[in-house]
């Protein structure tokens, strides 16, 4: 009895978490797909606005949200793209290689060094903001790709992760590795790497996000559309009054997609690695 | 093919002394086995031998070169691990190659070694698969695969039948030793399991403390241990000692002295009666092992005694069980130092 209780009150617990979480993103879904602003507006105060009916279903906003010249979407998109892509796999080999020299190299300062990385975790962007501009204005990077990639390829947290990983694989491997000839590299590139998957997952995914959603910083580097990234553009589009609600909500399915995409993408690994940290 | 020599070699980690002053020569061709009990510093020595230790003073010769500051791949070695060590993305061809490929050995030739040595192990039908779908003993095998394909002057194995069950071992145990038949290389060969020194080595090397306590062929170290370390470590159960307070009237004619400790194998002793035995034993309970009992005893001092017997132990009037051995099967060490007295 208590056993059956208990299951319905955790099945009613999770529907309702499920709920919460989804609300938002089927009000979006639905909103972009209808055509009719009225409606929508109408729509909004009741449950309607979470649903869509087959027959309504139009996709003139996102054919407006494409082909908006003063905010070039695809652009938005393609320099977020370029950005994420560039400071995740470069931040993969840069952030795993730091580790790996942490963890399996012997050097001098190699504890300090660690020390300095972990603390580093706790400083948050916005602290840095300001005189990482000042360095960037210097340089004359500003309103390019590169100062919203450079800054971030070493990441703080990414380095603790495959550090901890790295702890963890037997010295058996890189000695075997090393008596049949390998270098330190060659033990990194050819085995520390491959076998940290659900490492790279995670972190891919996380910095991802991080870096695919970031807002702050854009803002403070990016002027015209050249370099300007989707979330700022998303909140540009937004700002603009009176906001369409239909090519808003299009808009931000659009934003949303290609992290999905990702995170979909790495989820096997992406939860193996979770659960491999709270197991262990 | 090559042989190892190492000069008063010394290993340290900060204060403590793991290896102190070993000198030893391993011939081409021979196969050594280091043993002693855990922590007795015979993996290090192994790994000082392999280079993945730095030794802290003495040399390391393999051949005619002085290896020390050689790293492991310039040494000519190849290493059998107790985990295996197997690369785990990797099949077990691309297990095997793995060397192979790093020396950029021609495509034709890795091929045909990787063949020559998978056939030689049995593990043909299992080159695609990954380690995690073999067992432990072929797992074993392809460590070893990795090892021979390479054609190194020296094999190093630390411990590498441990991880296996007793069955897989002796099967594994008896592969080693033809590998070594057959391919007539020098051997170096950790474990704690005396059966696998006995039976493999053609030189022991017995290690406590960082010290050699004594180096000599497997019946030599049976035979005639230079110790009571080695003469309690070689052989199982392990050789009963008896203070002159433990022995009969006739078992003390057997001693020179009373500073003369008197060494008789389990194996070797058997019942007698008050008038011929050499100790009076109190017993205590014994195990049936089928062909034999391990009889359990308290000798006069308190010690525990063991003696493996063929036929069940029945005491004398006076309570005691009286056991004896033929006189060359006796063995005297100082009481003091423990050293063997002629």
């Amino acid at each position: 009895m208590n056993n059956g209780f208990a299951s319905v009150a955790r099945l009613t617990l999770a529907v309702f978490i499920l709920v919460v979480v989804l609300a938002p993103i089927m009000l979006m879904f639905a909103t972009s797909l209808k055509g009719d602003e009225q409606q929508i507006l109408i729509d909004f105060g009741t449950w309607r606005a979470f649903w869509v009916s087959p027959g309504d279903i139009s996709l003139e906003n996102y054919r407006q949200v494409l082909s908006d010249v003063q905010a070039p979407l695809l652009r938005f998109l393609l320099n977020s793209a370029v950005i994420t892509a560039s400071v995740v796999v470069v931040g993969i080999f840069v952030n795993s290689a730091v580790a790996f020299s942490l963890s399996r190299l012997e050097f001098k300062g190699r504890g300090l060094l660690l020390a300095v990385f972990v603390s580093l975790i706790i400083i948050p962007m916005e602290a840095l903001a300001v005189p990482l501009l000042l360095m960037m204005n210097r340089v004359g990077w500003l309103d390019t790709y590169q100062v919203q990639i450079v800054p971030f390829i070493a990441h703080p947290f990414s380095i603790f992760l495959f550090y901890q990983f790295f702890t963890k694989l037997p010295r058996d491997l890189d000695d075997a590795a090393y008596v049949e000839g390998a270098s330190p590299w060659q033990v990194y590139w050819g085995l520390a790497l491959p076998l940290s998957l659900p490492v790279i997952a995670t972190v891919a995914i996380l910095q991802s996000l991080e870096i695919w959603n970031s807002y702050l910083w854009p803002l403070m580097v990016t002027r015209g559309v050249e370099a300007r990234p989707v979330s700022l553009a998303l909140a540009q589009f937004f700002g603009t009054p009176p906001p369409i609600w239909g090519d808003v909500m299009a808009f931000s399915v659009l934003m949303s997609l290609p992290v999905l995409l990702v995170y979909l993408g790495f989820q096997r690994w992406f939860i193996q690695s979770a659960v491999n940290a709270a197991i262990k | 093919m090559a042989n190892v020599r190492l000069t008063n070699l010394n290993k340290n980690y900060g204060s403590v002394e793991v290896l102190k002053n070993i000198d030893l020569e391993i011939k081409s061709g021979e196969f050594c086995v280091f043993v002693g009990p855990s922590g007795c510093g015979k993996s290090t020595l192994l790994r000082s031998i392999a280079g993945l230790e730095d030794v802290t003073s003495g040399d390391v010769h393999i051949g005619d070169d002085r290896v020390n500051d050689m790293r492991p791949k310039d040494r000519g070695i190849s290493m059998v691990f107790q985990s295996y060590a197997l690369f785990p993305h990797k099949t077990v061809y691309e297990n095997i190659a793995y060397g192979l490929r790093i020396a950029k050995v021609p495509k034709k030739e890795l091929e045909e070694k990787v063949a020559e040595a998978a056939r030689a192990l049995k593990l043909e039908p299992l080159l695609q698969r990954k380690p995690a779908n073999l067992s432990g003993g072929q797992r074993q095998r392809v460590a070893i695969g990795r090892s021979i394909v390479r054609n190194p002057r020296v094999f190093l194995f630390d411990e590498p039948l441990s991880n296996l069950d007793a069955a897989l071992r002796v099967t594994m145990r008896t592969e080693i030793g033809q590998l070594h038949s057959r391919l007539d290389a020098t051997m170096i060969y950790v474990t704690h399991d005396q059966v696998e020194a006995m039976t493999l080595a053609d030189k022991i090397v017995v290690l406590r403390d960082g010290i050699i306590e004594q180096v000599g062929t497997p019946v030599d170290l049976y035979e005639r241990p230079d110790n009571t370390f080695v003469a309690q470590f070689i052989g199982s159960p392990k050789m009963n000692l008896f203070t002159s307070e433990d022995l009969t009237e006739k078992g003390k004619k057997c001693l020179p002295d009373a500073d003369t400790l008197l060494g008789m194998r389990p194996e070797h002793m058997r019942v007698s009666d008050m008038k011929n035995g050499l100790v009076a034993l109190t017993p205590t309970h014994s195990e049936n092992l089928g062909e034999y009992f391990l009889a359990y005893f308290e000798s006069a001092t308190g010690e525990e005694v063991i003696a493996k017997l063929y036929e069940k132990s029945v005491p004398d009037a006076d309570g005691k069980v009286y056991l004896e051995t033929i006189k060359s099967r006796l063995h005297r060490f100082n009481k003091e130092t423990g050293l063997r007295v002629a």
